[in-house]
C-alpha cells in the first residue's frame, strides 16, 4: 500500500519535471543559431533611446544576437542592487548589466563581474574622463566602461531672489564657490510660507551619499580610509560630525525639507536646489529665471569638492558570450553613440573626445559642471563593503535629521561598516 | 467462507478508491512540496551555513552560530518589538473598523453599493501606490502634506508622520487598518446577512433597541466569523513590509523596521543569506505559535 503511494507520487514527480523540462530546452532551440543577451539598466529619461539602439544593433547582428533590455525600475531606493544580489542567489544575472559607478569595486571585487581590458581598444580606454577611468578600475583592471558622467552644482531662483532682495556672491570658480555660511545665510533669506530656501534630498537612497558628499569632504573627511578598508576616524570624526551638523540645521530651522515633494524647485516650492546637471535637459520648463553656481565649500580656503560618477556597463561573469557583450558595449559607447546619448539627458559625455566636441559643455551654465567634474570631482568611497556603506550613511542622516544624536549615529554606522568588513574581508 | 470473500471485495473496492483520491490530490501534494516544503527546508538548511549572497561558492557550515548571533542581536529584538505593537494596535482597530463599516452598508438603502465599493476600493489597490499616495497626503511639511495643511489652517502645529521616531508607526497603523479594513468588512457583511431576519423582527415585537439587538443578536451571530478575521488579521500584520519599505525605509531611527524587512534588509543589502534564513525560520516559528495560540484562545471562549 504505501510502496504504492509513493510510486505514484514519483510517476507524478517525474511527468511535472518533464513537463518543466520541456519548457526550459524549448528557449534555447526556438531562436535558431541566434544567441540572446540578456541587458539590465536602471530605468530612467534614456531608455526610449536604448530601445532605439538596441533595436538598431539586433538588425545589424540579426541571426548572430540578439539583446533584449529589461528595464528595472529604480524606486529611488537601493532596489537596484538589492535585485543584483537577489539575482546571484538564483545564478540568474543577465549578459550585461549597468552599475551605479561604485558598485564596480564591490562586484568586481566578489568576482561578479569581468575585466574588459581585452576586449576594449586602449584609444578607447585612454579616451575616458580621468575620474571615471579610476571608478572603472579595480585592482589594476578594466571591470567597467563608462558613456557619462555627473555633476552636482546649485541651481538658484533668480525671481526669488530678487523678490527677497538677496544678493548673491558671484563665485568665479568651484574654490571661490558660496562658503556653508552664505549658502545657509541665502536659504533662510529665501524660506517663506510655503517655500523653503533650498533642496538637499534627491531620494532616501543612493542619491544621499552621492548629493551630499562634498559637504563630507570639503570639511575634511572622505567617510573611509583610503584602501576602503576602515570608517572608524573617517565616518564619525570632527569633519563628518561639522557637515552632519550643517545638514541637520538645514532641516531643523526649516530651510529644507526632509521629504521634499518631487520637483520641489521646478514647482517653485523651494528656491534653490542641489541637483545635477540632467536638470538642465529639463529647464526649458521652467517658468522663471534661474541661474547655476558651484558646489558650497565649508569656509574661505577650504578644499573645493563635488560629486561625480554615473552609471557604467559591465559584463557579468554568467555570461557565456562575453566578447559579444563587449561588442554590444563598444557599439552603445562609441563616439557617436555616447554623445547622443549625453544630448538625451543633458549629461557630460565620459569620453574626453566627444567632451570637448560638444560645444555646449564650454559655455553657461553647462561648462559649471564640466569645470567642476574636471577640477573638484571627489569619488564616492571605493570599497567592497560600499552597500553597508551607502546605506548607513543615508539611514543615518535620516536618523539625524529625525532627532538622533550626531556622534552617536556616525559610531553606530562606523561599527556596522567595519564589522561588516572583517567578517567578509577580514582574511 | 462466503462472508471472506465478499470482505474481500469490499477491500478491494475501497483500496482502489483510496488509489484514485490518492492519484486525485497528487498534483495538489507535488505543488505544495515545492513551494512549501522544499522552501522551508532550503532556508533551515542556509540557516546553518555562512553565506554571503554574492559569494555562493564559499558558503561554510557553521551550526547554530547564526541563532546564537541572532539571540544577541538588538536589532532583531527591535524588529520584533516593532512587529508586535503593530499587530497588537491594528488588529483590533482594523477588526472594529471593518465591523463599524459593515454595520454601516449592512442595511438596505438606496446607493448603499456606493458605499460598499468606497470602502473596499484601497483594499483591492495596489499598496505600492496606496504606499506613495500616503507619503505625499502625510508629508511632514504644512506646504505640501494635505493633512498638515488642514492641520495648519486649523491653528495647529504640523506634526512629522513619518519622520518622527514618535509617530511614524502610528502613521503606518492608520494607513494600513484604513487600508486593510475593506476586506474583512466584506466577510462581517457577509456573516451578517446571514443572521436570520426572524430574530430581529421578534426582537423588534419584544421592544428591544439598536443596542440590544446588536449585543445580542448581531454579536453572537458573528462569533464564528469573527474569530476567523482575527485570526487571518493577525497573520497579515505580522507579514507587514510594504508600508515601511516604500514609506519610511524602516526609519527614522529604525522605529518602523519590522521583522520580515528586517530579513530583507539581512539578505539583500548585507547579503547575510544565511543569516537571513535564520531569522526567517525564527520568523516562521513565531507565526506557526501566535497562530495555534490565538486559534486556542478564540476557541475557549
Amino acid at each position: 500500500m504505501k510502496m504504492r503511494w509513493i510510486s505514484v507520487l514519483m510517476v507524478g514527480c517525474l511527468t511535472t519535471m518533464a513537463v518543466m523540462g520541456c519548457g526550459a530546452s524549448k528557449e534555447n532551440t526556438k531562436t535558431g543559431g541566434e544567441k540572446t543577451l540578456t541587458f539590465w539598466k536602471a530605468s530612467d529619461a534614456t531608455d526610449d533611446w536604448y530601445k532605439q539602439k538596441i533595436e538598431e544593433y539586433n538588425k545589424e547582428n540579426s541571426g548572430k544576437y540578439k539583446v533584449e533590455m529589461e528595464i528595472v525600475a529604480s524606486s529611488g531606493t537601493f532596489s537596484y542592487d538589492d535585485k543584483v544580489s537577489a539575482a546571484v542567489t538564483s545564478n540568474s544575472l543577465p549578459d550585461i548589466m549597468m552599475v551605479d559607478g561604485p558598485y564596480v569595486s564591490t562586484y568586481a571585487e566578489n568576482g561578479l563581474i569581468i575585466p574588459l581590458d581585452d576586449y576594449i581598444s586602449q584609444e578607447d580606454k585612454e579616451d575616458l574622463i580621468p575620474g571615471s577611468a579610476q571608478q572603472n578600475m579595480y585592482d589594476g583592471k578594466l571591470y567597467a566602461y563608462s558613456i557619462t558622467e555627473s555633476s552636482v552644482a546649485l541651481y538658484y531662483n533668480k525671481d526669488m531672489m530678487d523678490a527677497a532682495g538677496v544678493e548673491m556672491r558671484m563665485p568665479e570658480s568651484p574654490e571661490d564657490a558660496l562658503t556653508w555660511a552664505e549658502y545657509e545665510d541665502m536659504a533662510k533669506a529665501l524660506t517663506h510660507d510655503g517655500v523653503v530656501g533650498t533642496n538637499i534630498i534627491m531620494d532616501k537612497g543612493e542619491g544621499m551619499i552621492y548629493g551630499l558628499l562634498p559637504f563630507y569632504v570639503s570639511a575634511g573627511t572622505g567617510l573611509i580610509s583610503e584602501d576602503g578598508t576602515e570608517a572608524q576616524g573617517y565616518y564619525n570624526n570632527d569633519a563628518a560630525y561639522d557637515a552632519a551638523e550643517f545638514l541637520n540645521e538645514l532641516i531643523q530651522n526649516g530651510y529644507a525639507n526632509v521629504d521634499p515633494i518631487d520637483n520641489e524647485f521646478a514647482n517653485q516650492k523651494a528656491a534653490t536646489m542641489l541637483s545635477g546637471s540632467y536638470q538642465l535637459a529639463n529647464a526649458k520648463d521652467w517658468e522663471f529665471n534661474w541661474g547655476v553656481t558651484y558646489y558650497p565649500i565649508k569656509e574661505k580656503g577650504a578644499k573645493a569638492a563635488s560629486p561625480n560618477g554615473d552609471w557604467v556597463f559591465t559584463v557579468t561573469s554568467n555570461s557565456k558570450e562575453p566578447e559579444a557583450a563587449a561588442d554590444f558595449i563598444n557599439y552603445v559607447c562609441s563616439k557617436e553613440n555616447s554623445a547622443e546619448n549625453a544630448k538625451v539627458n543633458a549629461k557630460i559625455p565620459a569620453r574626453v573626445s566627444v567632451m570637448e566636441a560638444a560645444e555646449e559643455w564650454s559655455s553657461y551654465p553647462n561648462s559649471i559642471f564640466k569645470e567642476q567634474l574636471l577640477e573638484t570631482s571627489y569619488a564616492r568611497p571605493r570599497t567592497p563593503v560600499y552597500a553597508t556603506l551607502t546605506s548607513e550613511f543615508s539611514d543615518g542622516l535620516f536618523d539625524i535629521f529625525s532627532g538622533a544624536d550626531i556622534q552617536e549615529t556616525l559610531d553606530t554606522g562606523a561599527d556596522a561598516i567595519d564589522k561588516e568588513f572583517k567578517e567578509v574581508y577580514g582574511n | 467462507m462466503k462472508g471472506w470473500k465478499e470482505k474481500g471485495t469490499i477491500g478491494r473496492v475501497k483500496r482502489r478508491e483510496g488509489m484514485t483520491a490518492y492519484l486525485f490530490s497528487t498534483p495538489a501534494i507535488i505543488l505544495l512540496i515545492m513551494f512549501i516544503a522544499v522552501p522551508v527546508v532550503i532556508a533551515i538548511c542556509y540557516s546553518l551555513m555562512d553565506y554571503n549572497t554574492l559569494r555562493p561558492e564559499a558558503q561554510s557550515f557553521i551550526g547554530i552560530s547564526n541563532y546564537i548571533n541572532l539571540m544577541n542581536d538588538s536589532e532583531f529584538w527591535n524588529a520584533f518589538k516593532n512587529t508586535v505593537y503593530f499587530t497588537v494596535i491594528v488588529v483590533p482597530l482594523q477588526c472594529g473598523l471593518a465591523l463599524a463599516l459593515a454595520l454601516l452598508v449592512s442595511k438596505k438603502t438606496r446607493g448603499v453599493s456606493i458605499f460598499r465599493i468606497a470602502f473596499f476600493a484601497p483594499t483591492v489597490t495596489s499598496m505600492v501606490v496606496i504606499a506613495i499616495l500616503w507619503q505625499i497626503i502625510l508629508n511632514s511639511s504644512s506646504a505640501q502634506g494635505w493633512f498638515n495643511a488642514i492641520l495648519t489652517n486649523l491653528g495647529f502645529e504640523a506634526i512629522p508622520f513619518l519622520t518622527s521616531k514618535a509617530t511614524a508607526m502610528n502613521s503606518i497603523i492608520m494607513m494600513s487598518a484604513w487600508q486593510g479594513a475593506g476586506y474583512q468588512m466584506m466577510i462581517f457583511l457577509a456573516g451578517i446577512q446571514g443572521i436570520s431576519n426572524d430574530l430581529y423582527e421578534a426582537a423588534d415585537m419584544d421592544g428591544a433597541n439598536v443596542i440590544q439587538k446588536f449585543r445580542y443578536i448581531t454579536m453572537p451571530g458573528l462569533k464564528n466569523v469573527s474569530k476567523y478575521v482575527v485570526l487571518i488579521t493577525s497573520i497579515q500584520a505580522m507579514r507587514l513590509f510594504t508600508q515601511p519599505y516604500i514609506m519610511t525605509q524602516g526609519g527614522p531611527q529604525d522605529s518602523t523596521k519590522t521583522l520580515v524587512y528586517y530579513i530583507y534588509n539581512e539578505a539583500f543589502r548585507s547579503r547575510k543569506f544565511g543569516y537571513a534564513c535564520a531569522a526567517a525560520v525564527i520568523y516562521f516559528v513565531i507565526i506557526v505559535i501566535l497562530s495555534l495560540a490565538l486559534k486556542k484562545l478564540l476557541k475557549s471562549d
